[in-house]
């Protein structure tokens, strides 16, 4: 029985998979497959430290997939060094997006046609996340399809001109809600993480503003995605927000979760050894949650560490004028980690002591 | 302004956590120290692939041995990691090469600085830094998954010695369902907020649906933190494997 279920979910990733491979004729740009592929060393450049570095030369031979020319045979170059900064090298069977040129034979190289690595990571992730969790996995992709449809739709109303930051606000509260319900059903300690949670994120984008607008204005021209976009303090902020509330969430469910469950035991426990025993579970989540964040945070800016500090930016450099943002962030959300600690304890023990007092009275 | 929070950060971990609140300080100053360390070494042309690992061999034991002590429940986790992270690494290997997403992505590239005054011939295989890249940042919920795992069956062994090892097994995954949860949660927020800049960005840019879906900026994002959680999952039956094993072997010797 438990065997067959798992069949099915395999054929129905691979049907995925070749849907996917295959779905070129939904495409409006030109979509081409490579057949032959020559490669030639065209040179050598001088590169950092006084080391060379060895450029290739790609001509491959590739056929439409799609349009009016479907079928067609189309001739595309290519160049790419060793280390493949900002090229890259293309293999046979690869399917690129391309435009055409002149009279379409020839074309220009997009961009790789990575949407069935995509589906096929997701896909991978879900048979997992099913195989491992069972019952709890449907749950979390539940919970997941619920939170990408919010955030999909507080995305279209900031494209039609709406206040980022008000947007997000509706979005952090929606997300808490949605999130914590699906994870803890509907009851009193859902109540208390969604309100612990609310009161953290408060908290912290409290001390966010207050340091920002105390402290001079960091130069936003030099971060990565920001420089170019017109309001950057206030997607920084949304940022801010969105980015903890994982974390900050994560440690309300755990120690309401646990609270309620010592409660459940033990009654008549009193207010002091409650705050006790939900610090003791805080410890143990605090360190490593921190490290998680600093572990997501940090390796994504080591190609642009490795690009700076190889052309004369000096580390140092780098950590006061291109990363102070990040920095900033990932110490307002270790803030709201430890934070949820002490908040946590004190509401979930206020609002689940009293239901005990309750049904004793009855 | 970055020194007013830290203290905020620093206090606070005193006041909440006293003496472990202080380790836990130590624990991410080591991290983010062998994180400078690691950037250092590749900047001056170090091999990636012999950098990393040995980067993430000891940011585990400072992270598990050193802030939780060395214990039966701690070295358990730490062979997980290792176990993990050698398994996947192979995959994501294969995958970086196939998918060509290593590198500065669309963005990256377009800076200023990058685009005019800087040369890009590094002489660093950035397939290789890619590799390590998705290794590292999945690598803090790895550590925190495992160290969960095994450190219940402990608790659990503690209480109930009778128990066989595919009882043992069998409680491992029971916590292991109850944590991936909120992990999944937590990642996929980390990432989400940075996201809505990258979306903002290519929409501002005019790329089209077809090109963001294809953009190797939403690939590199995306397969971080699906990677991440698979190494999550992964860590849970393979935590509940060896622990189970371990503490059976303990509970032999005890007879």
């Amino acid at each position: 029985m438990f065997r067959k279920k798992y069949i099915f979910f395999l054929l129905f990733y691979l049907a995925l998979i070749l849907f996917v491979a295959t779905d070129a004729w939904l495409y409006q740009i030109p979509v081409a497959r490579i057949q032959k592929v020559r490669t030639e060393e065209s040179g050598v450049k001088s590169g950092a430290r006084g080391e060379k570095e060895q450029y290739y030369e790609q001509t491959m031979e590739a056929k439409l997939l799609n349009g009016d020319q479907k079928g067609d045979k189309i001739l595309l170059k290519n160049e790419y060094s060793a280390s493949q900064v900002i090229n890259q090298k293309y293999h046979k069977w690869d399917q690129v997006l391309v435009s055409l040129n002149g009279e379409g034979k020839t074309a220009t190289i997009k961009t790789l046609k990575r949407d069935v690595y995509l589906a096929a990571l997701f896909g991978l992730m879900v048979i997992l996340l099913l195989l491992i969790t069972k019952k709890q996995g449907v749950l979390t992709i539940a919970t997941l399809v619920v939170n990408l449809g919010i955030y999909g739709a507080g995305f279209t109303l900031y494209l039609q001109g709406k206040d980022i930051l008000k947007i997000c606000n509706l979005m952090a509260i929606l997300f808490m809600v949605t999130t914590l319900l699906f994870l803890n059903g509907f009851s009193r300690k859902t109540f208390a993480a969604v309100l612990s949670s609310f009161c953290v994120l408060a908290l912290i984008m409290a001390i966010f503003f207050a340091v920002m607008n105390r402290v001079a204005e960091p130069d936003y021209s030099a971060m990565e995605y920001l420089g170019t976009i017109e309001n950057p303090e206030d997607i920084f902020a949304a940022e801010v927000m969105l980015a903890g509330l994982g974390a900050i969430m994560d440690v309300a469910v755990t120690i309401s979760a646990a609270l309620s469950e010592l409660l459940e035991k033990k009654p008549d426990l009193t207010f002091r050894s409650l705050f006790r025993s939900g610090r003791e579970i805080g410890y143990d989540i605090m360190g490593t949650m921190i490290s998680v964040l600093l572990f997501t945070f940090g390796s994504s800016l080591i190609p642009s560490f490795l690009i700076r500090m190889n052309n004369e930016v000096s580390f140092l450099t780098m950590v006061r004028l291109h990363i102070p943002l990040e920095i900033v962030e990932f110490l307002i959300e270790s803030i709201g980690i430890v934070a949820a600690i002490p908040i946590s304890i004190l509401i979930s023990s206020c609002l689940l002591r009293r239901r005990g007092r309750r049904s004793e009275a009855i | 302004m970055i020194w007013f929070l830290a203290l905020i950060l620093f206090v606070l971990l005193i006041t909440v956590g006293g003496e472990r609140g202080a380790s836990a300080v130590l624990a991410l100053c080591g991290n983010i120290g062998v994180l400078a360390l690691t950037v250092l070494l590749l900047a001056s042309g170090k091999p990636p692939l012999l950098i990393i690992p040995v980067a993430a061999v000891l940011i585990s034991y400072l992270t598990l041995m050193k802030q939780n002590g060395s214990n039966l429940k701690t070295k358990t986790a730490f062979l997980t990691v290792a176990v993990v992270m050698a398994v996947l690494s192979v995959g994501i290997c294969v995958g970086v090469w196939k998918t060509g997403s290593a590198g500065l992505n669309e963005i990256q590239a377009v800076q200023e600085d990058v685009q005019f005054y800087y040369t890009t011939d590094l002489v660093i295989s950035m397939q290789q830094v890619a590799v390590g890249v998705v290794l590292l940042s999945a690598l803090g919920a790895v550590m925190d998954t495992a160290l969960s795992v095994t450190s219940a069956v402990y608790e659990v062994a503690v209480h109930r010695k009778d128990l066989d090892r595919s009882a043992y097994f069998r409680s491992g995954i029971e916590v292991g369902k109850e944590i991936i949860g909120t992990t999944v949660n937590t990642l996929v927020f980390a990432y989400l907020g940075e996201s809505l800049m990258l979306f903002a960005y290519l929409e501002k840019n005019g790329y089209s649906p077809e090109m963001m879906l294809n953009s190797k900026v939403l690939f590199q994002n995306i397969a971080v933190m699906l990677l991440g959680i698979t190494a999550c999952l992964l860590s849970v039956p393979v935590a509940a494997y060896l622990v189970a094993w371990k503490v059976g072997q303990k509970g032999e010797e005890d007879k």
